[in-house]
């Protein structure tokens, strides 16, 4: 019956939310829980972390790992794979939905608990990354990709104009903007408040249009320092199939529901009373 | 658009293209060329002139179209003709990627100003794979993450961000280059064929690559293709063009390290046989290594040989499908029974990802054995433990 059911749906794999697991984690004053359905992917897993004092001096610099322009300590990661239906030809992956559930940190001088000034910053972030005067040495996370970029055209249009077939300046324009909208990181769209699970998150998405592969980023502020960001990457490894892309729009929609985020008032008063 | 015409030019500094000129620029030109029928202006000209063959006649293609038709602005940029898709030989498109960029001169003539990529044909293509172009493209690490055996999910997920989507250039400009399979879109080709470079040369510490995109025109599409690469005398347009970057990699004096993976094996095969036919003279600055060969090893090895190309390691894994009868590598009945076992695994229901002989680089027997007992395949993971065995003299 299984393959029947693959080739109706159009893609086989994905989420399976009748194989479902529940995630606790201790942030502090707060208790996380998630509930997944189990990754199809193999994998070797360390031992689950459960306890992030994210407040304890120097604790955030420690454990912070880097990915692109994102700073961040990771609390967990799940990813599930869809595959074509019925015959694979060297692995047959359409795409990846992946989880990632991320402890972030803003810079001095903003409020994450402010939202509007959160929304600001997670777009700021992404655009002061790539346009950045300083341009990365090779693995540094892309910084200053934009300007590499408009580096390298001035100097082909300084060879061209001095080979006598300058850039008129709408045609120089033109290919830059071509140039970053097709490998380089145009501008987000503004990020946007959501109400889910009773919480009132920052939601963005960085998307280029490009390809339909994209990440939908919702953050919850947790103090005027940190937040938490829900991550989920909607990687396509074969645009031309879209059937298993709405699925993971649902599967999202459904592990934002089993979000679930307390606070303890003992610790939280305790923690309050200590300061 | 693939070409745009940019105004009338009156006192620019262009020439015509004639056979002296062409030689002296390394450009082949055109057996129907008529000389002075376009002009050129300096920038053209080098650019032009710092393409490779198979680039410099498509171009040119496209140039002597330009040239009937100055004032024409249609432009088809995808054959709506089946057929023309399936006879591999051919370049399926109408129009190539390049943008030509013109002026008229007062007498009407066609003054071609420059020649650029066509921003809206390269690289990953939004919804339509089969739209995607070959084209090399350099791609450039972006976060330090690495395939060097059973990973977790964080590692894996990060795995896929290491490599940017790549930017298309005209030549090979790293020290490295890589040849994809069948089914890879240009972004999965992107990070996959970083990890093979990796794996390939992991004492190098890659930190960019040319990635020469072999696109995916859908399976039954790809498996023609490397029929026509296979089978017939000519060969795929894809194995043309690699032979074209070859010819210039080795007229330029780089030597680079390439590492081929799966079909990429079948089209690099082609491009070495199309080279010795077409180019000719020795590719003893290129070294190669070679990954899930969908092509016959030994017969690559021979013609890489006689080409002075250094084979550096061969990696495929032995419960593979696709090296042992697809490249007809191991066609022995002991053979034969891993891979119908096995094959579940690459083609079938059972090919979930991690488990697959094939799409990741292979790093040894043991390493392949616990992937598949991290993934519950207890098993398969027991039949490769007997392989392990045998191979090792103690047979239980």
């Amino acid at each position: 019956m299984q393959p029947l059911k693959n080739w109706w749906q159009g893609f086989a794999g994905g989420p399976d939310f009748n194989r479902l697991q529940k995630l606790s984690f201790l942030l502090e004053e707060f208790s996380l829980q998630l509930t997944l359905p189990y990754s199809n992917i193999s994998s070797d897993e360390p031992p689950k972390q459960v306890n992030y004092p994210f407040r304890s001096n120097g604790w955030f610099e420690q454990h912070q790992q880097q990915k692109d322009q994102h700073k961040y300590v990771p609390i967990h990661t799940e990813g599930w794979c869809y595959l074509a239906p019925l015959l694979r030809f060297d692995g047959g992956e359409y795409g990846w939905l992946w989880l990632n559930v991320w402890l972030k940190k803003v810079p001095e001088g903003i409020d994450a608990l402010d939202r509007q000034a959160l929304a600001q910053h997670v777009i700021n972030e992404h655009d002061q990354h790539y346009n950045s005067v300083a341009i990365g040495a090779e693995s540094e996370y892309g910084l200053g990709r934009n300007t590499e970029i408009e580096s390298e055209l001035k100097e082909y249009a300084e060879l061209r104009a001095s080979r006598g077939s300058p850039f008129t300046e709408e045609r120089y324009r033109d290919e830059l903007q071509g140039r970053i909208n097709n490998y380089g990181y145009p501008p987000l769209h503004p990020a946007k408040l959501v109400t889910l699970q009773g919480f009132e998150w920052v939601f963005y998405q960085e998307k280029y249009d490009r390809h339909p592969t994209r990440t939908d980023f919702y953050c919850l502020p947790l103090s005027s320092k940190f937040y938490l960001a829900l991550c989920f990457k909607h990687r396509v490894d074969n645009a031309s199939e879209k059937s298993w892309q709405k699925d993971a729009d649902k599967a999202q929609r459904k592990v934002l529901d089993s979000f679930y985020l307390s606070i303890n008032t003992i610790s939280h008063s305790l923690l309050q009373s200590s300061k | 658009m693939s070409w745009i015409h940019t105004g009338k030019t009156q006192a620019f500094n262009y020439t015509g293209l004639d056979k002296n000129m062409a030689q002296e620029h390394g450009i082949r030109l055109p057996a129907q060329y008529l000389v002075n029928k376009w002009q050129l202006t300096h920038q053209a000209l080098l650019m032009l002139a710092s393409l490779n063959d198979y680039d410099q006649q498509q171009v040119m293609k496209e140039i002597e179209y330009v040239t009937r038709y100055p004032s024409t602005t249609y432009s088809t940029k995808h054959s709506l003709n089946p057929f023309r898709r399936i006879y591999r030989t051919r370049y399926p498109f109408r129009c190539y990627h390049y943008l030509i960029e013109y002026r008229t001169a007062a007498n009407g003539q066609v003054v071609i100003d420059d020649i650029l990529f066509d921003q809206s044909l390269q690289g990953a293509k939004a919804g339509n794979s089969a739209a995607e172009r070959t084209m090399l493209y350099q791609v450039k690490r972006k976060n330090p993450s690495n395939y060097t055996g059973p990973a977790s999910q964080g590692d894996i997920n990060s795995l896929q961000d290491a490599w940017d989507e790549g930017k298309p250039v005209h030549q090979v400009i790293t020290e490295h280059a890589a040849v994809n399979g069948m089914q890879n879109d240009q972004r999965k080709a992107a990070w996959l064929m970083g990890a093979h470079a990796h794996a390939a040369y992991q004492s190098d510490g890659i930190s960019a690559y040319t990635l020469f995109h072999n696109p995916s025109d859908g399976w039954k599409l790809d498996l023609a293709e490397c029929i026509f690469d296979k089978a017939s005398r000519s060969k795929s347009h894809n194995a043309q063009h690699l032979a074209a970057v070859l010819a210039q990699v080795q007229q330029q004096g780089k030597s680079v390290k390439w590492v081929v993976h799966s079909q990429g094996a079948i089209v690099f095969n082609a491009a070495l046989l199309h080279y010795r036919r077409h180019y000719g003279g020795q590719l003893h600055r290129q070294l190669l290594t070679i990954h899930g060969s969908g092509a016959n090893v030994s017969k690559l090895t021979q013609i890489a040989n006689s080409l002075s190309i250094k084979i550096v390691a061969v990696r495929n894994n032995p419960f593979d499908v696709v090296p042992n009868i697809a490249g007809g590598n191991d066609l022995s009945a002991s053979s034969l029974c891993r891979s119908i076992k096995f094959c579940g695994l690459v083609f079938g229901k059972d090919s979930e990802p991690g488990v697959s002989p094939h799409t990741l680089p292979y790093l040894g027997i043991e390493t392949y054995k616990q992937q598949l007992l991290m993934f519950g395949q207890h098993k398969k993971a027991d039949q490769v433990q007997k392989y392990i065995n045998k191979h090792a003299g103690k047979v239980s």
